[in-house]
């Protein structure tokens, strides 16, 4: 399913370069001023190292970093996307996706262009892989963004879809005050951060799901032109720091398909994770530059599955293919259906105050508060229950919404 | 050599450990390697900014042909931005900002050495890393014609060039910055690569010796440095040698003091306990321990001083009194 991005209402302006970004015809806001990047730090003849990922980019003056959005000008490294998100939407949180975090309820969703890794299979490339006078955008402030996720009463606000570490700062700042105003946060993130910024973060996060792209340094290296040891690092420091995890495997048959790699790696998260991590093993389409091969066949994933409990995690799903009864979640005691979904629809909810309805397990997660059970497809009555009562979002998924 | 080619003419140098992806008409890290078209081209081939005739012992190479000469060959550029460097004028630069570029290919790089009777050739000053191109094309000439190979390096370079270079080469001089992320951070580059080099260079059999520059306040602690010795007996063995080589001020570090020599002495003495065989101290000129001893009888093997050698009591590889084997190229 495409991600809903939103174009702007606003005619773009000429793009002139980074200085000479024409204001929104009756932009409320117009072009905001550039911020200074948070970790880096200033080598001597304007030249900067970026501390934000593990690339550690040296960036000399006028150049940017791999995201293509921290750019030294003057011996100073600026955040260029900060207030500038490409892309806004509403949508349930199963999509991120995240099946322990307040089951139904919508969240807002925030990304700007750029990416620190070069995935192969990117879904998102068109915002990922872009820079950012490249695609149009809004200018929102933090602020501005926390009163539409207000106004749009929805539960959290998500960074999502191209990469969080790539626009750090804004989604510090948004989360940060998210938190203040009561909202819960979260972000879809490759994990390829370095620990300091990380830990930074996770004081302003409720929950995180890492793309655990595939269990090789050869995958990483070939597939992703990246590393996969920082991204354990960072799962372990959530672990330490006690964040919500969840994580996903985009299985894409002949790269990372392997069944030794993926008991090692389900065995890599039941050590040092534990087993109550979700795992999501989700099927891959053809895109970008993987276009040649085929979608993952559903018994490849449902081989991963029976590896993954076979290792002992107790909450595995299967992830795009609609329908699937590893779309729900199970109670890993009593083995009854828990949760049902269709793809991101929430239809069933059977967990009472974090516990499994029938034998009274706990299932860990974020629960929320009220939590009734499902009332299939109809229609929250009212503003006020749709705020406080999310097993139904059905009709509001992918719903853009809007107004700068 | 050693890049991959990504979208949109983006490319990733596989050099060293940084793996730069460098968008097109943009240079990595090391100001020499350049995206043009989605092809990465070496700034720096043919065109070193220095070339010189230096002691081996300079290098350091204290157990290579002591007391022979070498073509030393640097151009501009390093992938490292050592914060102490003393030739940050080559290394911390690009080409366009140097003083002094030649034009001088392999071929005539190599007649130069054979003209001037120079049995080795050395990659010193900046990084060879960054100019790997030109280094291997002449390493492979210069073998051809008999002549030594050898090269000094921060050995953050990757396994694959690292392995192919090898082929070529005789002798190799790793500094190794410290024994922390700490120490390295001075240099804003990582240890780990330069561990996994060394340990290449070890198990390929090639000549190796480690330079380690104690820096007051960076690197100096004492059981950093016993750390450092006890994983270099661990993995490389006790007879690789193993130079404290002094500080002095330069470039962004010159609010530090240069090092105490009782600071190397006591290194020294730390290397030696750990059963290092063969620990000097360098840039202390006159210094006893600029001179190599004999492991087993004690006695004064090659007496130098700073870069000179006074007297050389290794005969046949072995210690004139003893009969004690010193490893190393001796002939």
């Amino acid at each position: 399913m495409r991600l809903f991005k939103l174009a702007s209402q606003l005619f773009m302006g000429a793009i002139l370069g980074i200085f000479f970004l024409l204001p929104h015809t009756g932009s409320q806001a117009g072009e905001p001023s550039l911020k200074e990047a948070y970790f880096y730090r200033k080598l001597g003849d304007n030249e900067t190292q970026c501390l934000m990922c593990p690339r550690k980019c040296l960036i000399p003056e006028g150049a940017r970093g791999v995201c293509r959005n921290r750019e030294n000008q003057s011996g100073t490294l600026f955040a260029l996307t900060y207030g500038r998100p490409c892309s806004i939407a509403v949508e349930p949180i199963e999509k991120a996706p995240f099946w322990h975090f307040i089951p139904g309820h919508k969240r807002l969703c925030v990304a700007t262009v750029g990416c620190n890794l070069r995935c192969k299979y990117c879904q998102n490339w068109h915002i990922s892989q872009k820079r950012v006078e490249e695609v149009r955008h809004y200018n929102l402030s933090p602020e501005e963004i926390v009163e539409i996720a207000k106004r749009e009463g929805v539960k959290s606000i998500c960074f999502t879809f191209s990469e969080p570490t790539a626009f750090y700062e804004y989604m510090y700042d948004i989360a940060k005050l998210a938190k203040e105003n009561g909202l819960m946060t979260s972000i879809v993130s490759n994990g390829f951060i370095n620990p300091e910024p990380l830990r930074k973060l996770t004081k302003v996060l409720d929950a995180v799901k890492i793309d655990l792209k595939g269990f090789s340094e050869d995958f990483y290296e070939e597939v992703c032109f990246g590393r996969l040891e920082p991204v354990l690092n960072t799962l372990r420091i959530l672990k330490e720091e006690g964040t919500w995890v969840e994580i996903v495997n985009l299985i894409v048959p002949p790269l990372n398909d392997d069944a030794n790699e993926i008991e090692k790696m389900c065995e890599w998260i039941k050590k040092n994770l534990g087993d109550e991590v979700p795992l999501h093993f989700i099927r891959f389409f053809p895109n970008y530059k993987l276009t040649h091969l085929p979608p993952t066949p559903v018994e490849t994933l449902e081989k991963a599955i029976e590896i993954a409990q076979g290792v002992g995690l107790k909450y595995v799903y299967i992830g795009n293919v609609p329908g699937h009864k590893y779309n729900f979640t199970y109670c890993p005691k009593c083995g009854r259906c828990l949760i049902k979904r269709v793809v991101f629809f929430l239809l069933e909810n059977n967990i009472v105050n974090g516990r499994c309805k029938f034998c009274g397990e706990k299932i860990p997660g974020f629960w929320g508060r009220n939590l009734k059970k499902s009332r299939g497809g109809e229609h929250a009555k009212t503003r006020e229950e749709k705020n406080l009562d999310f097993t139904n979002c059905a009709h509001n998924t992918g719903l853009a919404i809007l107004a700068v | 050599m050693f890049y991959k080619v990504l979208v949109g003419n983006e490319v990733q140098c596989q050099m060293c450990f940084r793996k730069c992806i460098i968008p097109e008409g943009r240079r990595g890290a090391c100001r020499n390697r350049e995206n043009r078209k989605g092809k990465l081209y070496s700034v720096v081939y043919g065109r070193p900014s220095a070339v010189h005739i230096d002691p081996v012992e300079k290098e350091p190479q204290y157990h290579f042909l002591p007391g022979s000469e070498i073509l030393c060959i640097g151009t501009a550029g390093c992938n490292f931005r050592c914060r102490h460097c003393h030739n940050w004028h080559l290394s911390q630069r690009s080409i366009e900002e140097m003083a002094y570029v030649y034009d001088l290919m392999p071929e005539k790089a190599v007649e130069q050495a054979l003209k001037n009777k120079i049995p080795t050739m050395s990659f010193t000053y900046n990084e060879p890393t960054s100019f790997y191109e030109y280094v291997y094309d002449i390493a492979k000439l210069a073998k051809e014609k008999g002549l030594r190979i050898i090269w000094h390096s921060n050995g953050a370079l990757n396994p694959a060039p690292l392995k192919e270079l090898l082929k070529y080469t005789d002798g190799v001089t790793i500094d190794l910055k410290g024994f922390s992320q700490r120490a390295y951070d001075n240099s804003s580059a990582e240890l780990e690569p330069v561990l996994r080099t060394l340990k290449i260079i070890n198990k390929e059999g090639k000549w190796l010796e480690i330079v380690n520059l104690v820096i007051p306040t960076i690197n100096d602690d004492l059981e950093e440095i016993r750390k450092m010795c006890i994983w270099i007996k661990e993995n490389l063995g006790v007879d690789v040698p193993l130079h404290f080589s002094r500080f002095f001020p330069a470039y962004r570090l010159t609010q530090l003091p240069p090092t105490p020599i009782s600071t190397l002495e006591k290194a020294y003495e730390i290397a030696r306990k750990v059963g290092l065989n063969y620990v000097s101290i360098g840039n202390v000129p006159g210094h006893k321990y600029n001179s190599t001893f004999c492991p087993k009888c004690g006695k004064k093997l090659i007496h130098r001083t700073h870069f000179m050698v006074l007297s050389n009591d290794i005969e046949d590889g072995k210690c004139r009194f003893c009969g004690q084997e010193i490893p190393g190229i001796w002939k």
